[in-house]
């Protein structure tokens, strides 16, 4: 595409895609293929989770403690765990907010279908991981206001409010991915939490868009 | 075949050559008294790319490599004459440019990992600037 012009007999390529989904899956399997035996533990070995540092998994019984060769002692495991957990509570909380507020379904179908496809892949690559993945223990979904209040928002006022909570928790997630990303000894799979951390940003600024648009 | 990540990173600087000439084209296209959004956003992605190409630079001259020079000139991925052709060109650069950051991503580590990933943020929202719809994996099209 992008050729340099003065010489088109010698015109090489620049840089194309060195990457197939195959290849992408390939790595990913192999990366979590024992999630599913390992998540539990697995989502507070990263160091920016809360407690992280303490030991909070199961000590192995005398004569069982974990070869570091083994699949169970690769840290992008716990990356993977991590990730996959945090993509699924991206979704629980779009689905808490459609609920709540069905007049913004449409706005956040392609928020939904972005991380449902990041979950897709990882569920492609070891079906058993979505069946382990849980919620981040520490980010629980928002309950809409239950208490009475002496102004209570008006519906378009909550709905941006519910928008613009999305829109930080994606800003967050991107944080997340990014530092998986930094931290994966698989370059493949880091490049795959790379590419998850900057949709992440691009649904922020969409959903900080769409409110700040009717301001 | 795998590649060194002084070599990476010389793939990348590459792309910045690139990326810096077409907006440069595409700056010199644009009025900013009839677009001014548009001339603003190129500018800053002229301004931006530059850094990047400066900073690719220093990062390949710290691995003791001599950085690869610019082409005399590239083609523009568009006619760019008309507003639309010259967001269109802008949309492929910054898709093009998340492309080899990503690439950029897996041959690094640390440091020069870190940048690649912020280029790679960087370009999936700033085509979003130019049009480019959102994506499931930025950079990564065939996943």
């Amino acid at each position: 595409m992008l050729a340099p012009r003065s010489d088109p007999a010698a015109a090489r390529s620049l840089p194309a895609p060195r990457f197939s989904r195959r290849s992408g899956l390939l790595a990913l399997a192999g990366l979590v293929g024992t999630v599913g035996t390992t998540s539990c533990t697995a989502y507070d070995a990263r160091p920016d989770r809360p407690g992280a540092g303490r030991t909070t998994g199961p000590v192995p019984p005398a004569g069982h403690e974990v070869d570091p060769s083994t699949p169970e002692a690769d840290p992008d495991v716990a990356l993977a765990a991590a990730v996959l957990a945090d993509e699924q509570d991206m979704i629980d909380r779009i689905v808490a907010t459609t609920a709540a507020h069905p007049a913004l379904t449409p706005l956040l179908a392609v928020t939904r279908a972005v991380h449902e496809q990041h979950v897709a892949l990882l569920a492609d690559a070891a079906p058993e991981v979505r069946a382990s993945a849980t919620s981040s223990p520490d980010a629980p979904i928002p309950e809409q206001p239950k208490a009475r209040r002496p102004r209570k928002p008006s519906r378009v006022r909550q709905r941006d409010q519910a928008v613009t909570a999305l829109a930080r928790r994606e800003t967050r997630l991107s944080l997340l991915d990014e530092r998986s990303a930094l931290v994966a000894e698989s370059s493949a799979f880091a490049r795959v939490l790379a590419s998850m951390a900057a949709a992440a940003s691009q649904q922020a600024v969409l959903l900080r868009a769409k409110t700040d648009e009717r301001r | 075949m795998t590649m060194t990540p002084t070599e990476v990173l010389q793939e990348t600087l590459a792309a910045e050559h690139a990326a810096v000439y077409v907006y440069g084209v595409l700056g010199g296209r644009v009025s900013a008294s009839t677009e001014p959004t548009l001339a603003a956003d190129l500018r800053t992605a002229y301004a931006l790319h530059r850094t990047r190409r400066d900073q690719l630079v220093a990062m390949v001259l710290d691995r003791g490599a001599e950085p690869v020079p610019a082409e005399v000139s590239y083609e523009v991925p568009t006619p760019a004459r008309t507003t639309d052709q010259q967001r269109a060109a802008a949309r492929q650069m910054e898709a093009w440019c998340a492309r080899t950051y990503a690439a950029a991503v897996a041959g690094t580590v640390l440091l020069e990992r870190q940048w690649a990933i912020d280029a790679l943020k960087d370009a999936a929202v700033r085509g979003l600037g130019f049009g480019a719809e959102p994506a499931a994996f930025p950079g990564a099209p065939e996943l």
